[in-house]
Order: C-alpha cells, then sequence, then structure tokens
C-alpha cells in the first residue's frame, strides 16, 4: 500500500497550524504516524507527549577549528575569511562558531595545517511513541544552526520507513513556516498540501505566497480558514481565491479562546471541545482530506 | 561502456539498489569490458546540507561511466549534470539487487529518463 | 541604537510589536537631530510590516551576493575548484564546468585558488531593498523611515541580504538614531544574523504552553550572543501564568504585556496599527519605551 504524505504548512506563523495538525494526528490515530517538520520551533511534542524511545545526533555542514599549538600567527585565515568568523585576541587565533559558514577556505590554506574542518553536530532526531496511539518522529535545530532542510528530509524519511515497516495507511506532516528551503523539504513528494490560514491582511498575503510555492510542485491543495469570523470580508475574499486557484476549501473555524484553552490543557481542541462546531468541522475536515488523497 | 549502480550496501552483486540518488550509501561501477564490478563509497554525500545530488553525479563522471542506474527517483540537480555530460538515465528500478538489475537493463525493462522525475 | 524585536514562535506578534512601536515612537520622539525612528524588515522571506507602515519611496535597489562565473577560454579542466567547495556547487563535466550558483555561499576559494584565474567572482541578483520616508499614521510625518527588504524566490540563504540590509541602515542614519528590527522567527542563523549586534533585544510571546516553550530557546539564544533583552507579553490573559512564573524564577524582566483582545485582532486583520485606537496598548507601548530609554549603550 502507498503511503499517503499530508503536509500542513501556513506561510506564516500564528494561524494554527500545529493545533490543526495535532487535532489531526488524535482523529487519525494509528491511522498515521506523524512527521514534526517544524524543526526550528517544533511543538507538536507539547501535545503528543512523547516518549523519546528512539534519539539520534544530527550532523550537517562542517566547521573550523584553530590547533593554536600548531599555529604561528601569521593571521592569512583571518585575511581571507569572507564570514568574519576568525578573531585574535592575547594572540591567539579563534574560530567563532556561530559565525562560521563551514567553506574550509581557512583549513586548506593555513600554512602550519593548524585548522581543521569537523562535522557540525545540528540537531537531534527522535522517533518516539505518542499519547494518540500513533507514532511521532520530531526534530529540534541547534540554535543558530543552518536549516538547509537536510533535518527536515531525514525526518520525513524515518517516518516513510516507518508508516512503510508498520503498513501505515497515512503520514500526517507538520511542515515548516516560510517559504524557503524547509518548506520545500517539507512539500516534496507529499500527496496532498493543507493550507492554514487567517482573515488577515498578512494572512491572505502570505497564502497567495505560499500557494504559488506549492503549484510548482504540482500537488493538490486544501485550506482550512481559522479565525474565519475575525473578518468576514477578508474571508470571502480568501474563499473566492480558492476557487480561482483550485484549493479546495477544507473547513472554516471560529475566533474562539477555546483554541488556547486546550493548549493550555495539554490537548488538542478536538478532544477538549467535544460535541462543538470546531470538532464536529475539523473531524469533517480529515474525512475530506483522506477522500483528497486517494 | 561503464555502468554506475546506485546501491544500499557493499556487498557485491547482491547489493540492493538505492532508492535514494545523491544520498545513496554508495555506487558500483561495472565495466563491460574488464567484467569488474568496484565500489565507491558515497559517504562524504551524508552530510551534505544541499548538492548531494551534483557530487554523486560527479563519482559518475569521474568514472567515465555512459549509464546510470537507480531505484527511485532522479532529483533536478543530478539530472541536470548527468545530462550535460550525455549519461543515460534510467530511474524506478526499484530495491533489487546489482545482479538483477544488470539483467533487467540488459533485457531493455527500463526506460530511460528524459526529464528529472522527481 | 539598534532594537531587534525576536521571538522563538512565530505569530507572537513581532509585526505588530516592531510596527506599532516604531510609529508610535515617531510621533512622541523629540524634534531634536536625532527625532528620527527607524524600523526595518528583516523577515525578508516573508516581510510584512508594509502591510502596516506605508510611506514614500525614496530608494528601490536589488541587492548582489557574489558567485563565480566559468572562463572556459583561461580554464585548464584540472578540477581543483571542484575538489575544493565545500558545498557541492561545483560540477566538472568532461569538458566543461558546471556552477550551480543556487548552492554558492559566496566563500571566494574557488575563485582565488584557481591556479589559472578562470572563475571571476561576479554579483548575482538575490534581492531587493525598498526605502520608504514619511511612514505612519501621520501625515508628512518626517519622523519614520521604514525599509523593508525582500529575498527573491529559490534563494537558499536569508543571511546575506539581512547583512547588507543592516549594512545599508548603519551607513544612512547615525548610531543614535533608534532603528528598530522586526526579525524573522525561529533561532536559525537569519534570526542570528539580525540580532547579534542589537543594543536590546525584546522577545515577544504568548502566555501558553507553545509560547513558553519557543521563548526558552530565544532566551537561550540571546545569552549565547550576550545581548541585552526583555521580554514583551502579547495577547496577555489567554492561556496560563507560565511565561510569568519562568520570567519570575529566572530574573528576567517583563516590560510590556499587551491585552489580548478582539478589537485588536479585528483591527490587524485590516492591517490596521492598533496604539492609537486602543488606549490600554499605548499605554504598553509608553512603559516598553520607557523601558528602551533606560537602556544604557
Amino acid at each position: 500500500m502507498k503511503n499517503k504524505e499530508i503536509v500542513v504548512i501556513s506561510g506564516k506563523g500564528g494561524t494554527g497550524k500545529t493545533s490543526v495538525t495535532a487535532s489531526l494526528a488524535f482523529l487519525a490515530g494509528n491511522e498515521a504516524v506523524i512527521a514534526d517538520c517544524d524543526v526550528d520551533a517544533a511543538d507538536m511534542h507539547l501535545l503528543l507527549m512523547p516518549d523519546l524511545a528512539h534519539s539520534e545526533e544530527f550532523f550537517s555542514g562542517q566547521t573550523a577549528s584553530i590547533n593554536n599549538a600548531l599555529c604561528t600567527n601569521c593571521g592569512l585565515c583571518q585575511s581571507i575569511c569572507r564570514f568574519q568568523a576568525i578573531s585574535n585576541s592575547n594572540d591567539n587565533y579563534v574560530i567563532n562558531k556561530i559565525d562560521c559558514e563551514g567553506c574550509g577556505y581557512c583549513a586548506r590554506i593555513c600554512p602550519s595545517g593548524a585548522i581543521k574542518m569537523e562535522d557540525s553536530h545540528t540537531g537531534s532526531l527522535h522517533i518516539s511513541n505518542s499519547r494518540m496511539n500513533n507514532t511521532l518522529v520530531h526534530a529540534e535545530l541547534q540554535i543558530a544552526a543552518e536549516n538547509s532542510g537536510k533535518l527536515v528530509t531525514k525526518v520525513r524519511q524515518e517516518a516513510k520507513r516507518i508508516a512503510k515497516e508498520t503498513n501505515t495507511e497515512y503520514i500526517i506532516i507538520d511542515g515548516s513556516p516560510g517559504i524557503g528551503c524547509p518548506v520545500v523539504a517539507s512539500i516534496t513528494g507529499t500527496s496532498f498540501v493543507v493550507i492554514v490560514t487567517e482573515p488577515t491582511v498578512s494572512g491572505y498575503h502570505d497564502l497567495s505566497r505560499i500557494s504559488e510555492l506549492v503549484k510548482k510542485f504540482n500537488i493538490k491543495m486544501g485550506c482550512v480558514i481559522n479565525k474565519s469570523d475575525l473578518n468576514t470580508q477578508l474571508t470571502y475574499q480568501i474563499k473566492e481565491f480558492l476557487i480561482s486557484n483550485n484549493i479546495e476549501l477544507l473547513t472554516e473555524l471560529p475566533y474562539d479562546n477555546v483554541f488556547t484553552k486546550a493548549i493550555t490543557a495539554g490537548k488538542t481542541v478536538v478532544e477538549y471541545a467535544t460535541k462543538s462546531v470546531i470538532e464536529s468541522n475539523l473531524a469533517k475536515c480529515w474525512d475530506k482530506i483522506k477522500i483528497g488523497v486517494q | 561502456m561503464n555502468i554506475i549502480f546506485a546501491v544500499q550496501n557493499n556487498d557485491g552483486w547482491d547489493s540492493i539498489i538505492s532508492l535514494k540518488y545523491g544520498r545513496a550509501k554508495g555506487f558500483f561501477c561495472y565495466s563491460q569490458e574488464t567484467d569488474e564490478l568496484t565500489y565507491y563509497s558515497n559517504e562524504e554525500n551524508q552530510n551534505a546540507g544541499h548538492g548531494a545530488g551534483i557530487n554523486a553525479a560527479q563519482i559518475a563522471i569521474n568514472q567515465k561511466a555512459s549509464v546510470v542506474i537507480t531505484g527511485g527517483s532522479m532529483g533536478p540537480k543530478a539530472f541536470e549534470v548527468l545530462n550535460k555530460a550525455n549519461i543515460k538515465m534510467f530511474t524506478q528500478a526499484g530495491e533489487v539487487s546489482v545482479l538483477v538489475a544488470y539483467s533487467n537493463f540488459k533485457d531493455n525493462k527500463y526506460n530511460q529518463v528524459l526529464a528529472s522525475d522527481k | 541604537m539598534k532594537i531587534a524585536i525576536a521571538s522563538g514562535k512565530g505569530g507572537t506578534g513581532k509585526t505588530t510589536l516592531s510596527t506599532n512601536l516604531a510609529a508610535y515612537i515617531s510621533e512622541t520622539i523629540s524634534n531634536d537631530s536625532n527625532g528620527q525612528v527607524v524600523l526595518v524588515d528583516l523577515d525578508v522571506e516573508e516581510p510584512n510590516s508594509g502591510l502596516f507602515i506605508k510611506g514614500n519611496i525614496l530608494k528601490d535597489e536589488y541587492k548582489y551576493r557574489a558567485t563565480p562565473v566559468w572562463d572556459s577560454n583561461k580554464c585548464t579542466l584540472c578540477g581543483e575548484c571542484k575538489t575544493i567547495c565545500n558545498f557541492n556547487a561545483i560540477a566538472q563535466l568532461p569538458n566543461t564546468i558546471l556552477i550551480f550558483s543556487e548552492l554558492c555561499h559566496s566563500c571566494f576559494a574557488c575563485s582565488e585558488l584557481c591556479p589559472e584565474q578562470a572563475l571571476p567572482m561576479v554579483d548575482k541578483r538575490m534581492g531587493v531593498l525598498k526605502h520608504y520616508q514619511q511612514a505612519g499614521n501621520l501625515p508628512n510625518n518626517d519622523k519614520l523611515t521604514f525599509i523593508e527588504s525582500r529575498l527573491d524566490i529559490g534563494e537558499i540563504s536569508a543571511v546575506p541580504l539581512i547583512k547588507q540590509t543592516i549594512e545599508y541602515v548603519e551607513d544612512n542614519f547615525s548610531d543614535e538614531i533608534i532603528k528598530i528590527f522586526d526579525s524573522p522567527p525561529g533561532t536559525s542563523c537569519p534570526v542570528i544574523e539580525t540580532i547579534k549586534d542589537a543594543d536590546f533585544v525584546i522577545l515577544v510571546t504568548e502566555p501558553t504552553p507553545f509560547g513558553l516553550h519557543d521563548l526558552k530557546l530565544a532566551v537561550e539564544t540571546v545569552k549565547e550572543l550576550g545581548r541585552e533583552f526583555a521580554i514583551v507579553i502579547n495577547r496577555y490573559g489567554i492561556g496560563d501564568n507560565g511565561v510569568e512564573q519562568y520570567c519570575l524564577e529566572n530574573n528576567i524582566q517583563i516590560i510590556g504585556k499587551i491585552p489580548n483582545m478582539r478589537q485588536a485582532a479585528s483591527l490587524y486583520s485590516q492591517g490596521e496599527l492598533l496604539y492609537d485606537k486602543i488606549p490600554a496598548i499605548k499605554e504598553q507601548l509608553v512603559l516598553i519605551y520607557q523601558a528602551i530609554n533606560r537602556i544604557n549603550r
């Protein structure tokens, strides 16, 4: 059975992407493997309570380091570094690891061979059992790490492998924000993209940017309009936009502080607001996604 | 001619073809002239942030390969490099052994890709 | 004086605070020669401040980064460049050198180490910087300038554009002038570039478990960079008091608590500033501005 990968993205932050994804994870239960690809600010674990059954360190790119015993203080490295990553204090040349880009130029030209390139520890990846009877693959980037999308790709690969091994039908991905490489790595090869938006000028602006990006990948799109009663005029404009761009309107959710109450209670909104319009709308949304992804 | 197989392990003709090209664990180069099967590790590409496909394609170029066979899709960068080097690409071979893949290739069971299929 | 407004999590209200604070300060600041505020949108992948702050465009310039091009006449196909490049941006074909400029980090190594000087560096466009004058709500307000940079789609790194935008601001405005940097979300390289030389960092958060979790990452980041910082809690009143507890326990100053109000959300949704219509929010900006003035440079 081919695994069906569904990714939830939003362009801008704060639209409710993680709340929606966590609700879908709850509704799917053991029908899905969950992947948290928002590695710069991973939050899914706060609602899914993973047990961190398996963890591994992740390396990407390199960083230079100077062996002061071999260094003759010629300063050549500092003169060629384009990233101002080499400084001199008390006659000791030192690499600033945060600024070092890992190009290796300094290591290559050091006349005394005092500079070495080492693989950079960029983050950690975990495979956990969640409290929702499914597996959560999640990761976090180290501070100041380059978010190239490689860790995102690794999270997705692991989720895919697990789904295959356990014969699980769906993979639900909490995608990265923005429009750069991490988002591309979240989207590529998926069967359905869910865009969570809000009826604000920022939300609408970022919806059009992100949908342009997804169009290039030729993947089916659906949209959840969160806080839809906040600005009825903009909600109407967004719906028009969805129609003209062949994006399915999956559901609308009201502006309601029950979302925050749920998070604060450590629950997804479908668990917290049972028998509510929000719960039934999200349940219908999951059904539509399952149909859309066939 | 020389043929490159992207593989998941180093086990001679029994090695399993890799679904990934750029980040395959290694490559076997088979020379039809000398009947030699040589392994090239792709270790250094496991760590690359971007451009693993470019570097992996370079291995095929360095071995003067005419054909590359991989188990899954071929990414756009690897495709661009191999295409410009006039190396024929055969993708979606699946996770079969190198022996089976070579046999399938000789029986014309694989289609050459003319555009990146990722 | 450079004030960076950042957050671990996206959507906490960085842009809301940056735009409202910049506009408020520009209306309040004294009339002397330093009476100016510069708002800089450094969320170059998704700059949104321009939806709330309009002005008259003064300058519109492309920004470039250096990448190598192949001079086939000089090249001997030795392959050194391919070996040198640590980012897989160079491939060596039998008769060609192929350069993938989108992967190039502009380190200059291949260009400077090529024995034949066959890889000169040229400028490649990466984004656009726009400089607006007389920005903000008040007509003919000469005190607010707005600078926005936007990264071209397909560009891999935001860092060079952020760096050049900051340089532009430093070149055009003296040190004493208040500059407010609207940062990208998160704690990765673009954020580091934005805040690493800031005189003061304001971390915006929401009082929820998500907000607290990401705030801790942001605090770790500013501490690692040795920046002076304080917290502003946005949508104060929702969630729980976890953030306040955390700040108390860690001796972190909270310099503003912007109340959760549907009216604010509604105005924001329309692209409007908030402080001139909601006194409770203006009160908080007064406090935040006072805190800024107390900072010793």
